[in-house]
């Protein structure tokens, strides 16, 4: 079965962006994420993040050979590249993780992965843990509805900060 | 100068305490490093509710002050500071001494960080997502900068990771 991996950068006090959407405090390694992308072939990401990367001016001509899911049930249509899907995400995700192809990446935003974890369909957690403090923002999940453990499998350190690699498990 | 340090265990999804202020989630099965960092210190900041749950014999021979405006009377060596705590911090900072540590709660932490008292951070790290609760900081006034030190993990998944503040 396909992994779903949640990879994110997030501040030292836990918020993928500031007050007012800023992203400008993440430190980006094109070395690091070109390693980070290898293992995937899907990506998927929720509205909000989705438009952040178009405001970015990100197309999905950047990653060849990938294919990228939005999901909205607001969007009309999204641009050339990219795969709208209006319908719940759970049942769609889970019928991507049983049929063949590489590993999924989860790249936001929080309300989208939530609901994944909640529903058990989230496996792997990827934290890039910026070394600073944004004191207020959009924090990194919305709505978990239960405690979930989780088992470290990897620890890195670089410019930015610190790279926290953790499997899911069970509730707790 | 003593620095002061802030030192606490956080959940993976930023929480210092679960949603009924539950911190039975923290590991206490080994060391942590705690007994170097004791060495480290001889003082503790403590918030007053914090100190009413944790009293102060859990640190012997540490020395206990308790940051509050409605506590009249404290036990033993403890000493209470009120009204307003610059001056008050800055002098103790300035005391010969070993360094002390932040303890908590939330909100002295808040006003700590935010007057640009603390040195350091000292965050335990461990490997759960506790969906709800209380966070970290809450009302920094701005971003604050900070440097990694150190990071360590240990074998039941829990990561110590220590920051300058700059």
């Amino acid at each position: 079965m396909r992994k779903v991996v949640y990879g994110m950068a997030v501040s030292l006090d836990g918020f993928m962006e500031g007050p007012n959407g800023e992203t400008d405090w993440m430190s980006y390694n094109p070395g690091d994420s070109n390693e980070y992308i290898k293992p995937f072939d899907t990506f998927l990401l929720g509205r909000k993040s989705y438009e952040i990367m178009m405001k970015m001016g990100a197309s999905a001509n950047a990653f060849p050979g990938i294919a990228s899911y939005v999901f909205s049930k607001s969007l009309a249509k999204v641009a050339e590249g990219f795969n709208l899907i209006s319908t719940d995400a759970v049942p769609e995700v889970r019928r991507m993780k049983n049929a063949p192809g590489k590993d999924i990446a989860l790249c936001g935003g929080a309300l989208l992965a939530s609901s994944l974890i909640n529903a058990g369909l989230v496996d792997e957690i990827v934290l890039s843990i910026q070394s600073i403090l944004l004191g207020s923002g959009k924090p990194m999940f919305q709505n978990l509805d239960k405690r979930i453990k989780t088992k470290l499998v990897k620890m890195k350190t670089n410019p930015g900060g610190v790279v926290l690699h953790y499997q899911v498990g069970d509730q707790a | 100068m003593r620095k002061v340090i802030l030192g606490v265990a956080v959940s993976l999804d930023g929480f210092i305490e679960g949603p009924q202020g539950e911190y039975d989630w923290c590991f206490t099965d080994q060391d942590y490093g705690m007994k170097a960092f004791m060495k480290r210190i001889d003082a503790l900041f403590v918030g007053r509710k914090t100190f009413e749950m944790i009293g102060d014999k859990a640190f012997r021979r540490k020395k206990h002050y308790v940051f509050s405006n409605t506590l009249k009377k404290a036990p033993g060596e403890t000493e209470i500071i009120s009204g307003e705590i610059g001056a008050q911090v800055k002098k103790i900072k300035a005391m010969k001494g070993q360094d002390i540590w932040l303890f908590g709660g939330a909100s002295l932490t808040t006003t700590m960080m935010n007057a640009g008292f603390v040195d350091e951070l000292s965050l335990a790290v461990h490997p759960i997502l506790l969906g709800s609760g209380k966070p970290l900081f809450s009302e920094l006034k701005g971003r604050i900068k900070t440097r990694l030190v150190e990071a360590k993990t240990y074998s039941t998944g829990l990561v110590m990771l220590h920051y300058l503040v700059l």
